[in-house]
């Protein structure tokens, strides 16, 4: 009992903050293991009436943390504190901070790298928090091509997550299902957050660089008063957040509002070969997946975060998704058929908003993603910085806070 | 021959946006109501009378009102539908009895002066402890809603442990007749299953006295998408949202009639699958009480309201049941069964409530003072997360799908992202989160 009394006291000693009294009594105690004193070493300290308590110091060798505070924290938190697991063993280095208010404790720091800091809040109720500061933003530069925009590897499903319109936005520069070639390639500039050198997860996706035809054409994202909204190279808005073709098509055999009989064709029709893969014009939820009368085998689309927007797809030999699925941009969701009231093989492709069908590829479902005009200049600098960084990520990983910060100071 | 004229054609409104006919204006204001008069009947106010639809007790009640012998009889049989004249009739009552486990407040005034009123057991001046939401008939037409309404209060009432050990937790806020004008219109029309949902709004601007197209309560709540026109609110909605909001209402129950189902909001959007677990365990729970009700989650555009939007804001859950498949009217025996079969389902999702972890607590900075703009996030990946908001006190309270120990997230602005680790292994836990400012 009398060695636990003194080792207490020595520990007491050893932080040097606890009551005078045990600070005074280790003090005459001279008999103690030179070793442990070595485990923390005091880099600044102040003198609350006569005593020294420290302001900062740091470990010079491994041991736990409740050791070193458990003689000032209250029990409850300090069974608060054996929660914050990662924090329990402090190693070489790491720093801990002592704040006073007039001659009271009231807060600890633990500080182990740039990223967290463990904070003990003792006035005026104890309380553990953990403080978290932003991981560094860097770039991360990626190369993608057709293949895999229609059976997306763990990478590109990473972005797409960051950026589920990316898709889009690709198909607005060329329209992946029909004039995207097998040689074409899509180079993508993403902020990825990195602890250190380590890549912990990509945030969101800066620009893309889109290599069709022996040409190379850049598109970025750009913050304005509308949100985010993705540019071409040309300065012009890419809002379009359809498909253009769902289908690998022949040939456009009805449009949109063409006569037939009395009414007139409320969808575009896709004909192509039995078999052909339809693709979901955007992501969303499937509403209905089965048989329609006249329209044969069909699947109908929500597209709830466009707005009131639904695509349905008919006629089709099979399909590969149910109702209630949640279905990705480019996903393969059934093939060309023959089905219901048709007489050769096609997509009948609809678009409704709301409860009308409306031509998808007409100028109501376009001015529903317009957007505002904005400073032309300032967009323009801001494609020449975004550029100029794509060339540095593409050779090596670099700093992209600068182009984050211009983002946000260009609104 | 002016009035005669008048009297002829109506005074007329054409511009959309008054809507109004002349006469009482809606409106939306909170107060505490101590006691209560009697309300003098006005049978006769904007109906069309198709007396065909009325039943026959109720229309020999509504002619001898002024009796109260015939009043107390009608009253008596909880089986009976009300009005809104005899609903604040029942409540006046229990004002009387009750005055001290209950408080009554009238949160809103409708377009034909009929009051909503809100009823909370537990104390309104409690104010950062969480409530539990009820609300019944939101659709006219679906009049016994009304009566499931008051036999909860009732139930309640009577059940002492049940409702001290409610009480613990929550406030419990009760909304038995959110649309009075609707139940008002449905007691008179031969068809009410058709048009009867709807409130006492004149849409059309002819203001003929019997022609109220009305506005589906239900459908009323603010769009979801910004590319659609903006709702224009009716003073029901807005006094429920309006409560749900000042009441830091985490969960909501609006009771239906005319199906058989516990239907729970679209959680496709959940990707952190921590709403999911929260709102399937409630009907995992109540498997036994729910029977054959169709378990469903309802479609992101669901025409019932104020489940979505109360989910979509606040992050809580929110559910509709449904019992039973016949809106009105129902045979006594029929009426009776669905009180008793929506009482227990009642209870089961209260016990289930109980059975659920609760954090509660405040965000403040480090000198004390209350942050009124920090958001609470449940990390599940680094990226998808939901968010919370706390109050303008800095008060927050939030449900969780399990007792375990979480990581709960905290942003302000102007201070440093902080963490902090709950322990609800208990059940609940009450908590001080401390932000530090940013030190520019």
């Amino acid at each position: 009992m009398k060695g636990l009394a003194s080792g207490l006291l020595f520990l007491s000693s050893l932080i040097g903050f606890t009551s005078p009294w045990a600070v005074r009594r280790a003090k005459v105690d001279t008999e103690q293991p030179i070793e442990m004193e070595q485990s923390v070493e005091v880099i600044q300290e102040i003198t609350i009436g006569d005593e020294p308590f420290p302001v900062e110091m740091v470990v010079t060798q491994e041991q736990e943390l409740q050791g070193l505070v458990e003689t000032k924290l209250p029990s409850h938190i300090l069974s608060e504190l054996e929660l914050y697991a990662d924090f329990q063993i402090l190693e070489k280095g790491h720093r801990l901070n002592f704040e006073y208010e007039e001659t009271v404790l009231s807060r600890i720091t633990v500080q182990q790298n740039d990223y967290e800091r463990l904070r003990v809040e003792l006035l005026p109720e104890p309380t553990v928090m953990l403080d978290t500061f932003p991981l560094d933003a860097k770039s991360v530069v990626m190369t993608f091509d057709k293949k895999d925009l229609f059976a997306p590897d763990a990478d590109l499903l990473d972005i797409l997550d960051a950026e589920p319109g990316l898709i889009a936005v690709i198909d607005n520069q060329v329209d992946i299902v029909k004039k995207l070639s097998d040689q074409d390639t899509i180079e993508v500039l993403a902020v990825g957050r990195y602890r250190g050198d380590d890549l912990e997860y990509l945030e969101s996706v800066l620009s893309l660089r889109i290599n069709h035809d022996d040409t190379s054409s850049l598109t970025f994202k750009y913050q304005t008063g509308d949100g985010d909204v993705w540019y071409g190279e040309d300065l012009k808005a890419r809002t379009y957040p359809f498909l253009m073709s769902p289908t690998d098509y022949i040939l456009i055999s009805s449009k949109y509002g063409v006569k037939r009989g009395h009414k007139r064709h409320k969808g575009i029709d896709f004909a192509a070969d039995i078999g052909t893969p339809i693709y979901a014009a955007a992501s969303g939820v499937v509403a209905d997946a089965g048989w329609g009368t006249g329209y044969g085998l069909r699947t109908k689309i929500d597209h709830d975060h466009l707005g009131d927007f639904t695509t349905l797809y008919a006629h089709m030999s099979r399909s590969y998704v149910k109702t209630g699925d949640v279905v990705r941009q480019g996903q393969l969701i059934g093939l060309i058929g023959n089905t219901g009231r048709s007489t050769g093989p096609h997509l009948h492709f609809e678009l409704h908003k709301g409860h009308r069908q409306i031509d998808p590829r007409g100028r109501t479902v376009r001015d529903t993603f317009k957007v505002s005009d904005i400073d032309a200049l300032a967009l323009e600098s801001y494609r020449d910085n975004v550029d100029k960084i794509f060339v540095q990520a593409t050779q090596a990983v670099v700093d992209v806070e600068s182009l984050l910060a211009k983002r946000h100071s260009a609104l | 021959m002016m009035s005669w004229f008048l009297f002829l054609f109506g005074t007329t409104t054409t511009s959309a946006d008054t809507w109004q006919c002349p006469g009482h204006e809606p409106s939306v204001s909170f107060q505490r109501i101590e006691s209560l008069e009697s309300r003098e009947m006005d049978r006769y106010r904007g109906y069309k009378p198709a007396w065909m639809a009325l039943e026959g007790n109720y229309r020999s009640t509504i002619y001898n009102w002024k009796e109260e012998a015939v009043r107390e009889a009608y009253l008596e049989d909880r089986n009976n539908y009300l009005d809104p004249y005899m609903y604040h009739e029942r409540i006046r009552k229990l004002l009387a009895s009750h005055g001290s486990e209950l408080e009554v407040w009238q949160i809103a005034s409708t377009h034909f002066g009929n009051p909503v009123y809100a009823i909370l057991i537990g104390d309104s001046k409690q104010s950062n402890k969480p409530s539990i939401a009820h609300t019944f008939t939101i659709h006219g037409n679906e009049l016994i809603g009304v009566n499931y309404g008051l036999d909860a209060i009732e139930y309640l009432l009577q059940a002492d442990d049940v409702r001290q050990g409610l009480l613990e937790d929550f406030n419990l806020w009760f909304v038995p007749m959110v649309n009075p004008d609707g139940v008002w219109l449905s007691m008179r029309r031969a068809h009410a299953s058709t048009y009867g949902k709807k409130n006492g709004r004149n849409t059309d601007g002819t203001c003929e006295p019997y022609a109220y197209e009305g506005v589906d309560i239900s459908e009323n709540f603010p769009s979801r998408y910004p590319s659609e026109e903006p709702v224009e609110l009716e003073s029901e909605t807005i006094a429920l949202m309006e409560l749900f909001d000042r009441s830091n209402t985490i969960s909501l129950l609006s009771v239906h009639t005319g199906g058989n189902g516990w239907y729970t909001p679209d959680l496709t959007r959940d990707e952190t699958g921590v709403l999911t677990n929260l709102v399937d365990g409630f009907a995992t729970s109540m498997t036994e009480v729910l029977g054959d009700a169709e378990v469903k989650r309802l479609r992101p555009n669901s025409n019932l309201g104020e489940v979505r939007w109360f989910f979509e804001n606040y992050h809580f859950p929110s559910f509709i049941y449904e019992y039973p498949k016949d809106i009105a009217p129902m045979d006594h025996l029929e009426r009776e069964q669905a009180r008793t079969q929506t009482l227990s389902v009642m209870q089961s999702y209260w016990k289930t409530l109980q059975a659920k972890a609760f954090v509660r607590g405040m965000v403040v900075d480090q000198k004390g003072e209350a942050i009124a703009d920090a958001t609470l996030h449940l990390p599940q990946t680094l990226r998808k997360e939901f968010t919370w908001m706390v109050s303008e006190t800095g008060d927050f309270a939030l449900m969780l799908p399990s007792q375990e120990i979480i990581d709960l997230k905290v942003r302000a602005e102007g201070f440093v992202d902080a963490q902090k680790k709950v322990d609800v292994r208990e059940g609940s836990a009450t908590i001080r989160i401390v932000l530090q400012q940013l030190e520019n």
